[in-house]
């Protein structure tokens, strides 16, 4: 699939931007706010440690608020942030040197409900079995299984939903390197859940 | 269940992982302070610094010339340091150097080993005072040299 050139659409934080940039911090915690759960999101499915997420998390919007004088609009202000969290997270979890414990996230009660979940659960066994907090951690012990740039990639495209375009423009690399990657990490989690997922 | 799809759904289930909305409130609540305290802490030094910068990044091509007045304030400071410490040669070492230099080498160019001749002078110079042993007493800045 060949990657096509959309005309981009203008950047919605705009005006929070530029008042931010003019020192009113007032715009910038309301772009806190906005984008604490979606940064959240990204830096916890790849430590998979709340306490490590909350830090990474803080210096992340620190960061954010030192560089944006340096922010030139090039690109939206979703991707620039998503990009210094990408690589303030990458280069957390290099400079970790031993594999903290999980510290994993209460499940949201709408899960029950989720379509995907229901059927998933109908269909095989060993997920209906299991019960939810079980499967999260499963989950999430795979997910640690996969290198730093495989799980960037799956966090991004298959938890959180981010097109390979916008990917791509994150992490500065191709999208047929996207691609790639995500292909070679659904190969290596089948291989870890072969037998949480097999008929 | 063994195809692709099922692992995509499966990670698709992650985003129900989430801390709740308490949290994202007390969360922007602590950035809040956080970045209000580092505000305050921003010493006066590095405002100065960053005023510094901003006024070099604004200055346009006249910045290139800053350098080199930096070099030159720093070689006049050098120069006032030397001569401070060392007044009382300034006017009197050269003749005096020039003196026991050996009669064929009047100048240190293209030899850099000094070959002095400390031996007694040959002839008496008049004025001179000496010892009892016929050795020249050192010239100081008021001896009876300061006529040459």
């Amino acid at each position: 699939m060949k990657s096509k050139s959309h005309p981009r659409k203008p950047d919605e934080d705009l005006d929070l931007v530029s008042r931010a940039r003019e020192g009113d911090t007032a715009a910038f915690d309301e772009l806190v706010i906005k984008y604490t759960p979606r940064l959240y999101g990204l830096v916890y499915h790849m430590t998979s440690n709340h306490e490590d997420t909350n830090d990474v998390l803080q210096d992340v919007f620190a960061k954010a608020y030192r560089a944006l004088k340096r922010f030139r609009g090039k690109s939206t202000f979703y991707t620039w942030i998503y990009s210094i969290a990408t690589n303030m997270t990458l280069n957390f979890l290099k400079k970790r040197n031993r594999r903290r414990g999980l510290s994993l996230d209460d499940i949201d009660n709408a899960i029950e409900n989720d379509k995907e979940f229901i059927e998933l659960t109908s269909k095989s066994d060993p997920v209906r079995e299991a019960n939810i907090s079980e499967l999260q951690e499963r989950l999430n012990m795979a997910m640690q299984k996969l290198s730093e740039d495989h799980r960037a990639v799956v966090t991004m495209f298959d938890i959180q939903g981010i097109p390979h375009a916008e990917i791509s423009k994150i992490l500065g690399v191709s999208e047929g390197t996207i691609r790639s990657r995500l292909f070679y990490a659904h190969r290596q989690l089948q291989t870890y859940l072969e037998d949480f997922v097999k008929n | 269940m063994s195809d692709s799809s099922d692992i995509e759904k499966l990670l698709r289930l992650k985003k129900y992982e989430t801390p709740g909305d308490e949290y994202f409130e007390q969360f922007a609540q602590d950035f809040k302070d956080r970045q209000r305290s580092e505000m305050l802490q921003h010493s006066s030094v590095s405002l100065l610094g960053e005023r510094v910068s901003q006024f070099v990044s604004e200055m346009g091509p006249a910045k290139w010339a800053l350098p080199t007045m930096a070099a030159a304030a720093a070689v006049a400071g050098g120069i006032f340091i030397f001569n401070s410490d060392n007044t009382p040669l300034s006017t009197e070492q050269p003749i005096a150097t020039q003196m026991i230099l050996s009669p064929d080498q009047t100048t240190l160019e293209g030899n850099p080993t000094i070959n002095l001749d400390l031996s007694k002078p040959k002839e008496k110079i008049p004025g001179m005072p000496e010892r009892s042993d016929g050795s020249m007493i050192p010239v100081g800045l008021h001896g009876p040299l300061r006529q040459f």
